[in-house]
């Protein structure tokens, strides 16, 4: 019995000391590190460290050292056996209206390992709602329209299926 | 108290500790050796310099382009523009053919074809465009010549452009010694991006110091930015004194195009500077 509490009791000050001792500023560092390999930079005003998330705040970012982006609010949260990654308020340069859709209103990443091969997101914004998938098994990329109500920004993308609107690549 | 101190509730505090202190000195590790301590703060390049206006005191005479001799000494290749004689151009969609008669022998010249240095860039209905070290001469049609026709600014017909996908509206027009950029067509460049994209491509080129400027890649024929007089493998070097010299630049002077009056163009062709300008309309 001692042993079996023993086990449980490792257990969990593993899973605590993990989470707790995570250093997810650098982790967050790093990620801005391999982000500049492809030129883009992120500067922040804030970041706020949690035991569970790492909170940036003010983000703008810059592709070539142009600014490109505005982000209010970045959430990593992690529960080490699922991360997500929350992204409020993300503005684009009106000069790439016709690019891009120019506000988001959130994004949401989910990673579990139970389903370790998918990439679930979904977002809102200006164009509506969508909810993605991404297989990095199969290496594609399909996109689900929710709210078909402000379609016309995103129709030149879509595919019309049984279930409705939706977008599909490979990488 | 005695419960609270037994040897059991020591050892489990102590095993709690001890991976405690394991996971703290792993990340502690993993830290040294592989993550970064600090971030990247990036400071915005200073602001550009507001874009500079050439204010032109006799309308519509704008100086041809400037020849700008660097390191090497141009040299000056004989020849008068009025040797040339334009008798018959035949205009399409992806060609252009000009009949001369250049000192007394006729010749036929495509596009990009020159006679004695003078190399054919394009035509219209009733003239033919030449350039030679960095100027531009317009050729009137010797028949129009005969019947005595005045100069003038001459409109190229729209149907020999290939349209854009999306309708453009304004054009680049050749009024002789200067061309004349509608504002609407700046207008409808500056917010669309992707129009851009598809009718102009650009490189960035490197030197020692870093970007130099963006070259031309290609050019869509018969686009508004064909008609700018700029070729491929022109590299960009200043618009309206901005230097062209970050991406920032760049993405600062398109940022503004829409609302300026002159624009002035500095590219460097093979081992010439030249100095293009228009006139905003």
């Amino acid at each position: 019995m001692q042993v079996v509490k023993n086990i449980l009791i490792s257990l969990f000050a593993l899973y605590f000391a993990l989470l707790l001792f995570m250093p997810k500023k650098s982790l967050y560092y790093g990620i801005e590190k391999e982000l500049l390999k492809y030129d883009i930079k992120l500067n922040e005003v804030q970041i706020e460290e949690s035991f569970m998330a790492l909170k940036i705040k003010e983000v703008s970012g810059y592709v070539k050292g142009i600014h490109l982006f505005s982000i209010d609010e970045i959430v990593f949260s992690t529960g080490l056996f699922f991360t997500d990654i929350e992204l409020h308020g993300l503005e684009i340069d009106a000069s790439l209206s016709k690019l891009v859709p120019p506000t988001v209103e959130r994004i949401s990443l989910h990673h579990s390992i139970l389903s370790a091969l998918f990439l679930d997101l979904d977002a809102k914004g200006v164009f509506g709602e969508v909810t993605a998938r991404v297989n990095m098994l199969e290496r594609t990329v399909h996109v689900d329209v929710n709210d078909t109500s402000k379609l016309e920004m995103l129709k030149p993308w879509l595919k019309k299926g049984e279930k409705g609107w939706f977008y599909e690549k490979s990488f | 108290m005695k419960n609270l101190f037994s040897k059991a509730h020591i050892s489990t505090l102590i095993i709690f500790l001890s991976i405690m202190l394991i996971v703290k000195i792993v990340y502690f590790v993993v830290l040294l050796l592989w993550l970064p301590s600090k971030g990247i703060n990036y400071s915005q390049e200073k602001q550009v310099n507001a874009l500079f206006y050439r204010l032109k005191l006799s309308p519509n005479k704008a100086p041809p382009p400037r020849v700008v001799p660097k390191k090497q000494v141009v040299k000056k290749v004989l020849g008068n523009i009025r040797e040339i004689k334009l008798i018959a151009i035949y205009n399409a969609l992806d060609s252009t053919v000009v009949t001369i008669e250049y000192k007394g022998k006729t010749k036929v010249l495509s596009k990009d074809e020159n006679v004695n240095g003078f190399v054919l860039e394009g035509a219209g209905e009733d003239y033919a465009n030449f350039s030679k070290q960095g100027k531009m001469y317009k050729v009137q049609l010797q028949a129009l010549k005969e019947s005595k026709k005045h100069i003038r600014p001459i409109r190229r017909p729209s149907s020999l452009a290939k349209k854009p996908s999306t309708e453009v509206i304004g054009e680049v027009i050749d009024a002789g010694d200067h061309k004349i950029v509608e504002k609407s067509l700046l207008t409808h460049f500056a917010n669309n991006l992707d129009e851009v994209n598809k009718n102009i491509g650009i490189a960035e080129v490197k030197d020692k110091n870093g970007l130099k400027g963006f070259r031309i890649s290609f050019i869509r024929r018969g686009s508004p930015f064909a008609q700018l007089g700029v070729k491929r493998g022109d590299i960009i070097k200043t618009i309206n004194g901005q230097k062209i010299n970050s991406y920032n630049a760049a993405f600062s002077v398109y940022k503004n195009i829409g609302n300026i009056e002159n624009l002035s163009m500095v590219i460097e062709r093979g081992n010439e500077e030249m100095e293009l300008e228009y006139e905003v309309n």
